[in-house]
């Protein structure tokens, strides 16, 4: 087996006295979709910010291609894609302009016309010099879903992606993220919408108390399987 | 690493102008803070000649935090600081940006308090506009400096409005006194020259506290 895009081993977060991550342990290699599941409070966004260098872990550490991402995080912003609860556009600039200044951050090249385009591919050309404040959520999601195709990640941490989409939006960002995985990138995804996510998935860990307390290949399960393993996880 | 710098503040200045609403309270306040000196102190001449250097600097200093601290908060509105720092640029080139953006501010903020300043308070500072409009210029860098590091430090904070300034005004003591001496010499017709003690030490204000918040910027921004 190829070496692991990311490798998360022995991960602990401590908040005060309070343990929220207990040696969280897994490898994402290229191709992989795994789903994280887990209850509210298991600790799922937490460790999606230790994964995204946004926060330290008390002890243990995340590898991105071998290097650890405290000490060399470039690497790892450079290949990152990562959809948040929140849309992390700026509301008072217009879809256009968000695209542009994320796309110059990212030095891309030819950055007008690929953000032209990207807006063309989600469907918001219409709107593409409205104020983003007047979105709906819905497209909030779609512009964020823009600003992943204009960065060409490798790896892309979702948390709660399909909140607020519609049908034919699920659909379009599925589409996306097939396609992504073929081409060889890593998904880690955190949802409680497995009706939308299900056939792409090949693995899901599922996040207990803290701890990664079962991990399942695709072989091992079927959707029933995997919502007894969601309801199990959610008790 | 410039690219992004510039990246960042054109589009902070962009959202600036387009709500403008942050400069509009800062101006607003200075204004109310000029007034409120001028009704409180007496009508003495020498009196005002001899308060006017530390009453400029107090009003810079009370309406500029107003911008400082919501030169993050637009950051923070719909999670925008997280993309922010998931970008590929060094957290340095960050700082520099929101630096720079509240500086610009700052400045415009200053070019049209000095004339309101003469208006309201000490009419014979206005042939001194360009010297006291060069003081402000070094005197807004340290101010920006060691307030975007500070307004990133409290930007998660609750109370937040409350903690920068106390975190603020007592490190910008140096900066305070250093400032107000030198507009004191500019005022009693000295200039620069008469004061360059004080220039050393508000310049080598700038200085530190323009290398120290780029090189803490990034663990500041840890969460």
């Amino acid at each position: 087996m190829s070496a692991p895009l990311l490798s998360v081993q022995g991960v602990v977060k401590d908040f005060g006295y309070r343990r929220v991550l207990k040696e969280v342990s897994f490898d994402l290699h290229g191709g992989d979709f795994t789903l994280l599941l887990g209850q509210n409070g298991a600790g799922k966004s937490t460790l999606l910010k230790i994964l995204c260098g946004l926060m330290r872990p008390t002890s243990g550490q995340v590898l991105f291609e071998g290097r650890s991402v405290s000490e060399n995080p470039d690497a790892l912003r450079q290949a990152l894609g990562q959809v948040s609860h929140q849309p992390q556009v700026y509301g008072d600039l217009s879809a256009k302009e968000n695209l542009r200044f994320f796309a110059s951050l990212r030095n891309i090249e030819d950055g007008a016309a690929k953000v032209d385009k990207a807006l063309a591919q989600v469907g918001l050309e219409k709107v593409a010099n409205a104020q983003a404040k007047n979105f709906s959520s819905g497209m909030f999601k779609r512009l964020g879903i823009a600003k992943l195709m204009l960065a060409k990640p490798r790896l892309l941490l979702l948390d709660e992606p399909y909140t607020g989409l519609d049908y034919k939006s699920v659909g379009f960002f599925n589409q996306f993220l097939g396609q992504f995985v073929q081409e060889g990138g890593a998904v880690l995804m955190i949802t409680h919408q497995l009706d939308c996510c299900f056939e792409l998935a090949s693995k899901v860990a599922i996040l207990e108390q803290g701890k990664i307390d079962s991990e399942h290949g695709r072989a091992q399960f079927n959707y029933e399987t995997l919502i007894e393993h969601y309801q199990r996880a959610t008790q | 690493m410039i690219r992004a710098i510039l990246a960042i503040l054109r589009k902070d200045l962009t959202l600036e102008l387009r709500k403008a609403e942050n400069f509009i309270a800062m101006m607003f306040f200075a204004v109310i803070i000029l007034l409120i000196f001028s009704f409180a102190l007496p009508p003495d001449n020498d009196n005002h000649k001899n308060l006017a250097p530390g009453v400029f600097w107090v009003t810079f200093l009370l309406s500029g935090i107003l911008g400082l601290s919501k030169s993050f908060a637009l950051e923070k509105d719909l999670g925008c600081m997280e993309a922010l720092l998931l970008a590929p640029i060094s957290r340095g080139a960050i700082f520099l940006g929101k630096m720079l953006g509240t500086l610009v501010f700052l400045l415009l903020m200053l070019a049209l308090l000095i004339p309101l300043f003469s208006l309201l308070f000490y009419p014979e500072a206005l042939p001194y506009f360009f010297e006291v409009l060069g003081l402000s210029m070094v005197t807004a860098l340290g101010f920006s400096s060691l307030g975007t590091l500070l307004s990133g430090l409290t930007t998660d904070v609750r109370f937040k409005e409350i903690l920068l300034p106390i975190l603020l005004f007592p490190l910008l003591i140096p900066l305070l006194l250093a400032s107000v001496e030198i507009l004191a010499g500019i005022f009693a017709g000295r200039g620069f020259q008469g004061e360059l003690d004080w220039l050393k030490l508000l310049v080598g204000f700038d200085l530190i506290f323009l290398i120290a918040s780029y090189l803490t910027f990034d663990f500041v921004m840890e969460l």
